[in-house]
């Protein structure tokens, strides 16, 4: 059953890849990203039960990455209210004042 | 204690959990409006927290929907339905984008997959039947011995400050005081 | 005496700055956090340098021997970083920074993660003290609350989130290969795989992010550009040197036995990432953006020094991480102090300075010389030395790309001095005052960055400290 979970966590791993390539939208973005730490924790919580289970290190690693996604999304969101105070439009793609 | 100790039915309800995170997955990423997106993903998250209740991680299931859905995806919604704008609430991604991002996506799933398969990763075994306590969780963050994660919980306390009072700052309207 | 102390010296500075300003009487307080955090920081600074080595929670976490090295780069950095910063308070500038207690705060404590992750033994602490070290530097590259350094802030802050995941894939692959967190034990455990590859790929591209290397560099130049400038200063130097050390965690502890393989691969992201640098920094107005593709080059040449397998190689590494801090801030004292002076950021900008400035103008000429490796400089030895290790272990074809990347950067390198000394002086050119504190930094920058290379006395230190560090691996059992 590990290697389902494996595959499983490795295909919300792919689908928030393609959301990083396909989207603009910075809330878009946060969301694919979301899915890859997901992913991440799921690997963890797997590898913990199976491998491990004399120890609980993967399900501390599961909370803490939690957490850590939790304050980047407070500070990404702290910055588009930031944003939006000063203009009404936040896509990344139409970002002029930094040209390339 | 497990969730479900009888192998056979955990096996059934994973695989059920499992369908519904892909089907899901799949729409968070596809679907053009942002919050359709997000309300997906809280699907995702939901019946990841299913999976770890499956895997005896319960405290973390429970963490699982009070961070990620109560938090992250609250705010994510909260981000799209304040500002109002077409551009944050909507993405129409060209197709050349979308064949591009697929080709990608695709060939990363399908070469990880295939080292992961090649890999004696695995020591394959049956859902083994004890699972880590609560307690043990909470001991293991003030633990300042070799198995304990104290020095971890303290970073993570500070950098939660940090980021409390930095965000005020940042979001903060600016007051002129000149 | 306990190993922790400087780190909880900064954490305290941080802390006793923050609620002095919650109680201050005085509204515009930036003097007292300036300083006290200075203060803080160099303390830290001797505490380190006159600390010992140990162990402490349970092995959780150590001090060995080149550790207090990174140490050293990152509080020196921070308090060369402090001295410029000081005077962005006060200017009149469109950039002028507001909030000064919060902002050092933020800072110190990105600090802290810098120096937990140097020391931090096991996979959890070494993630936690990483976004540490990195969710500050997002919202201090936001601080001047403008669209721009917004969009460059959340630019920073995607890419960063996005490594970060990356990474924590990687880092559940390797829980999954070996079933423990402790790096001492995931080394010896590890045995070559295809999973392993994966997993090493994917830290190798989180790790590229923070570094810069090039298919992941393309958040730097914006979000260099768009931050405040002491903030794209410390970006440049501290966060890259964060970005190196725990690389060297991951190289050295847990990648221990399979480092062979992986040198192909880090000497090509070495040659692409000082070519595009390069390549694109010769046509660049912005003097930051400028600088950001000189510090992408400046990552491609630091990645040569993984090529070796002796301790030269690591000692080679942590010298000329050593140089480019002092020369890079060195470099940025200046242009933080010109464009908060003239609110003007392109390289034009700079013209006549030799005329109205000329001790500014030499200071900075020598700083650009040091990163471009003209000989006298210690840019130039620690340069040196990187080729050599590239050269000790056949990779000719790599120092042949670093020489002609080197001879490329003199040339835009030399277009900046052209400005400053053969254009006619700026019309527009608004007076300068430099403060004291200014000038102390800038007066160390510029000593450490040409001493540096002449007295032998620095490298031989690191060398010593770098075998007895590598002794210390083997003692575990790794190599």
């Amino acid at each position: 059953m590990l290697r389902q979970i494996v595959l499983l966590s490795l295909f919300l791993f792919s689908t928030g890849l393609y959301g990083i390539l396909t989207r603009r939208s910075s809330v878009g973005l946060f969301i694919a990203i979301e899915m890859m730490i997901n992913a991440a924790i799921i690997n963890f919580v797997a590898f913990n039960r199976f491998l491990a289970p004399s120890h609980i290190d993967g399900q501390v690693m599961g909370i803490f990455a939690m957490a850590l996604a939790a304050a980047e999304v407070l500070v990404g969101m702290a910055i588009l209210v930031m944003l939006f105070r000063q203009r009404k439009n936040t896509d990344i793609q139409s970002m002029n004042s930094l040209k390339h | 204690m497990s969730f479900l100790s009888n192998f056979e039915w955990s096996q059934n309800i994973f695989y059920l959990l499992a369908g519904a995170m892909v089907f899901f997955g799949f729409f968070t990423v596809v679907t053009k409006h942002i919050l359709r997106s997000a309300i997906y993903l809280m699907s995702v998250l939901f019946f990841s927290a299913g999976i770890y209740l499956l895997l005896g991680a319960d405290f973390l299931a429970g963490a699982q929907v009070l961070i990620y859905i109560g938090g992250i995806i609250v705010l994510l919604v909260f981000a799209v339905m304040l500002t109002r704008s077409a551009d944050l609430a909507e993405d129409h991604p060209p197709l050349t984008r979308k064949l591009f991002g697929a080709a990608g996506a695709i060939t990363f799933f399908v070469v990880s997959a295939y080292l992961i398969e090649q890999s004696p990763l695995i020591i394959e075994k049956s859902l083994p039947s004890e699972s880590a306590s609560i307690a043990s969780l909470g001991k293991s963050f003030v633990d300042i011995g070799a198995s304990g994660y104290a020095l971890p919980f303290e970073l993570i306390s500070i950098l939660l400050l940090g980021v409390l009072i930095g965000g005020a700052v940042i979001a903060r309207k600016e007051m002129r005081t000149k | 005496m306990n190993i922790f102390l400087p780190e909880l010296t900064v954490l305290a500075t941080g802390l006793i700055v923050l609620i002095y300003d919650l109680f201050a009487i005085k509204k515009d307080n930036s003097k007292f956090s300036t300083y006290f955090s200075l203060l803080g920081l160099i303390l830290a600074f001797v505490l380190v340098a006159l600390g010992d080595s140990g162990q402490a929670l349970g092995g959780r976490f150590a001090v060995e021997g080149i550790e207090p090295w990174f140490k050293l780069i990152f509080l020196g950095s921070s308090i060369l970083t402090l001295t410029f910063t000081a005077e962005t308070f006060t200017s009149k500038a469109q950039e002028k920074l507001n909030h000064p207690a919060e902002f050092h705060t933020m800072m110190l404590f990105s600090i802290t993660g810098m120096m937990f992750l140097v020391s931090s033994r096991d996979l959890i602490s070494l993630y936690v003290s990483l976004e540490l070290a990195t969710i500050p530097l997002f919202l201090l590259a936001a601080w001047t609350k403008n669209i721009r350094s917004g969009e460059g802030s959340l630019k920073y802050l995607l890419s960063g989130a996005l490594a970060s995941a990356i990474l924590l894939y990687g880092f559940g692959l390797l829980y999954g290969l070996t079933g423990e967190m402790s790096l001492a034990q995931i080394g010896p455990k590890l045995t070559a795989n295809p999973a392993l590859w994966l997993a090493a790929g994917m830290v190798l591209a989180g790790v590229g992010f923070k570094l810069t290397l090039f298919p992941f560099h393309m958040w730097a130049p914006d979000t260099y550009e768009s931050a405040p400038t002491s903030i794209t200063a410390f970006l440049s130097v501290a966060s890259k040197a964060a970005g190196l050390a725990l690389f060297f965690q991951l190289y050295y502890r847990v990648f221990s036995t399979h480092t062979l393989s992986f040198q192909f691969i880090i000497s090509l992201f070495a040659a692409a990432t000082m070519t595009l640098g390069n390549v694109v920094a010769i046509k660049q107005k912005n003097i930051k953006r400028f600088m950001a593709y000189s510090a992408i080059s400046q990552a491609g040449y630091l990645m040569m020094g993984f090529l070796g397998t002796s301790h030269e190689s690591t000692a080679s590494i942590i010298f000329y991480l050593l140089v480019y801090a002092l020369t890079n801030l060195t470099a940025f004292a200046v242009i933080v102090h010109h464009t908060h002076n003239q609110d003007d950021e392109s390289i034009e900008g700079l013209r006549g300075l030799s005329l109205s400035h000329p001790i500014l103008a030499l200071i900075f000429m020598i700083a650009l010389f040091g990163l471009a490796g003209i000989p006298p400089l210690s840019g130039f030895v620690g340069k040196f030395f990187l080729f050599s290790v590239a050269a000790k272990s056949g990779y000719y074809w790599l120092v042949t790309i670093a020489a002609l990347n080197s001879t490329v950067s003199l040339y835009y390198y030399l277009r900046i001095i052209r400005q400053m000394y053969i254009e006619p002086l700026n019309p527009q050119e608004h007076p300068m005052k430099s403060s004291g504190l200014f000038k102390m930094g800038l007066g160390i920058g510029v000593l450490g960055s040409v001493v540096c290379g002449l007295i032998p006395m620095i490298y031989e230190h690191i060398d010593t400290n770098t075998i007895e560090w590598l002794s210390t691996l083997h003692v575990l059992g790794m190599k």
